[in-house]
């Protein structure tokens, strides 16, 4: 076969691949905004949870109860957080737990009376292990995984 | 498992797409040319060892941003090794360094939130590389924007566009009223008057793309734009008046003919290729991009579409939507305000560098010189544009 017929060949099947690519860039993207650009979450990812010690004078948290992580949970009194305290040391907005890259990570939000992880004053973000306790004010939680 | 498997079928098309350009290129040659096949074959070693990483170890972030820049960087590869092997080896290994820098970040990169105190630390810096090459610069192809270290010379505005953007990013995330506005609006115009003064206009428009984007993203007020633009003409028609290197380029975009031998003379190379080429191109090492000066950097593009026809080069343009596109995506999902702004400017510094540079080769804008992102060859340009990615690869893994 000459050159030149082989090129065609390969001319066509090159821009087939191109335009292939192309195609299946636009369904992926077109799945993406049916979605609502809501990320689908892998199966197979570690959860975590986080187990009551101690309710404090909390009427709504039971001891021995237990919270799943998934995605973020943020804590604090305000009526908007996830998990609500009904504990004046904590403040309105005072934590959060959130998940990200099969770690689950601790966020103090800046509170005023502060979060112990392990006993320790939390400053920004920590990662969380099984068997960690974080305490707020007067609740204290196990961390599960 | 559904996303992923999405992922993967684009990467298979990514490596099928590798092998039978690179197949192609070993073919032509008499005889087989097996270095080609083995650039083909370490190539996709690299894109698949780098994207299971990725997949591996930080499977929240965004991975196409990863697989869409590959597959770029692939159809750069195939056209340098064809115009020029040497070169194309050199490509690979920015490529590895890139892809490295850009795992190396959204490894080691901590928090990005505690980024955005360093304003002044940014403005500084971004003053310093824009500075740089007006004082002690020299010039190459009729820039003075380069600066040589022994053997190797850089461009210093490419690093200045990173901080340039985060000083934006940090500066205009705090905006309340129109004084927040003042001192940004000074270290812009100040950094384009460097641009024009180092004959960089290409830079200088890619600095006007980026902050006027990051403005209205900003601001949200169409006002300041159409300030901006009222601002930017005459700024441009100042710097026509004085400079004569301004005059030449837009006498030779309004009417390149007469100065085919001279002046306009790549310009005019660059029309003719892309006019031979047609719809589907004269095939893989049968065009002759010999002819287009500069081929390997700035004229990257003329020489695509000869050989692979206007086809690809309007796929090249919609694979660079589709990846600003992405980029996009992890602002509108970004958590604060910083990272939005930051994503929002690197996303536009690509953006604006793929159409003034695509204007330009087809002489549908004053022609400017400076890289295709990922495309076309060249180190500096290579690692910015996957530190860029990097940092908004990071940023979309906190997004949800």
């Amino acid at each position: 076969m000459d050159l030149s017929k082989l090129s065609l060949i390969f001319k066509i099947v090159i821009i087939g691949i191109i335009y292939m690519i192309i195609f299946l860039a636009l369904r992926i993207m077109y799945k993406d905004m049916k979605n609502g650009g809501k990320r689908p979450r892998n199966s197979n990812r570690k959860s975590f949870g986080l187990e009551i010690v101690s309710a404090g004078n909390n009427s709504n948290l039971r001891t021995g109860g237990v919270i799943p992580v998934r995605g973020e949970i943020s804590i604090g009194r305000k009526n908007d957080n996830l998990l609500i305290l009904d504990d004046p040391y904590a403040s309105g907005y005072h934590a959060r737990v959130y998940i990200k890259n099969n770690d689950c990570i601790l966020e103090d939000l800046g509170s005023t009376n502060g979060t112990l992880l392990n006993g320790e004053n939390v400053k920004g973000r920590q990662y969380l292990s099984a068997g960690d306790e974080i305490r707020i004010g007067s609740t204290s939680f196990k961390v599960i995984g | 498992m559904d996303a992923s498997r999405d992922e993967k079928k684009l990467l298979r098309y990514t490596y099928l797409l590798c092998l039978v350009c690179f197949f192609n290129l070993a073919i032509i040659k008499q005889p087989f040319d097996k270095g080609a096949m083995v650039m083909s074959v370490v190539t996709c070693l690299l894109v698949g060892y780098s994207y299971f990483i990725i997949r591996k170890f930080f499977s929240d972030g965004d991975k196409y941003i990863f697989i869409f820049s590959s597959i770029l960087s692939v159809i750069g590869m195939v056209m340098l090794y064809r115009i020029n092997m040497a070169v194309s080896i050199k490509q690979i290994i920015w490529f590895a360094i890139g892809v490295t820098g850009f795992i190396l970040i959204v490894v080691l990169l901590p928090d990005l939130k505690s980024f955005s105190k360093h304003k002044y630390f940014y403005l500084i810096v971004t003053i310093v590389f824009m500075g740089m090459a007006t004082l002690i610069g020299t010039e190459i192809n009729g820039s003075k924007n380069w600066i040589v270290i022994g053997n190797y010379n850089f461009q210093p505005s490419e690093f200045g566009k990173l901080f340039f953007v985060a000083y934006l990013a940090s500066e205009l995330k705090d905006y309340k009223n129109f004084k927040d506005l003042i001192r940004p609006a000074l270290i812009v115009m100040l950094c384009l008057g460097f641009m024009v003064l180092q004959k960089d206009l290409g830079s200088a428009l890619i600095f006007f793309g980026i902050s006027i984007t990051m403005l209205y993203i900003a601001t949200s007020k169409f006002r300041y734009v159409a300030i901006c633009i009222g601002l930017f003409a005459a700024g441009a028609t100042i710097s026509y008046k004085l400079f004569d290197h301004v005059k030449i380029r837009v006498l030779i975009w309004s009417n390149p003919w007469p100065y085919a031998n001279g002046k306009s003379y790549q310009v005019v190379q660059s029309m003719f290729s892309i006019a031979s080429g047609g719809l589907t191109g004269s095939g893989l090492g049968l065009g002759h991009p010999e002819y287009v000066p500069v081929n390997t950097t700035d004229f990257i593009f003329a020489a695509l579409c000869e050989e692979l026809g206007i086809l690809i080069g309007f796929g090249i343009i919609i694979l660079y939507f589709l990846l600003f596109y992405r980029c996009m995506r992890a602002a509108v999902y970004g958590e604060d305000e910083f990272s939005r702004l930051l994503v929002v400017g690197y996303s536009a510094m690509i953006a604006a560098q793929v159409l003034v540079i695509v204007g330009g080769v087809m002489n549908a804008i004053p022609l400017t010189g400076i890289t295709l992102p990922l495309v076309s060859y060249g180190g500096s340009s290579m690692l910015i544009t996957f530190f860029s990615l990097g940092i908004i690869q990071k940023i979309s893994e906190e997004g949800r």
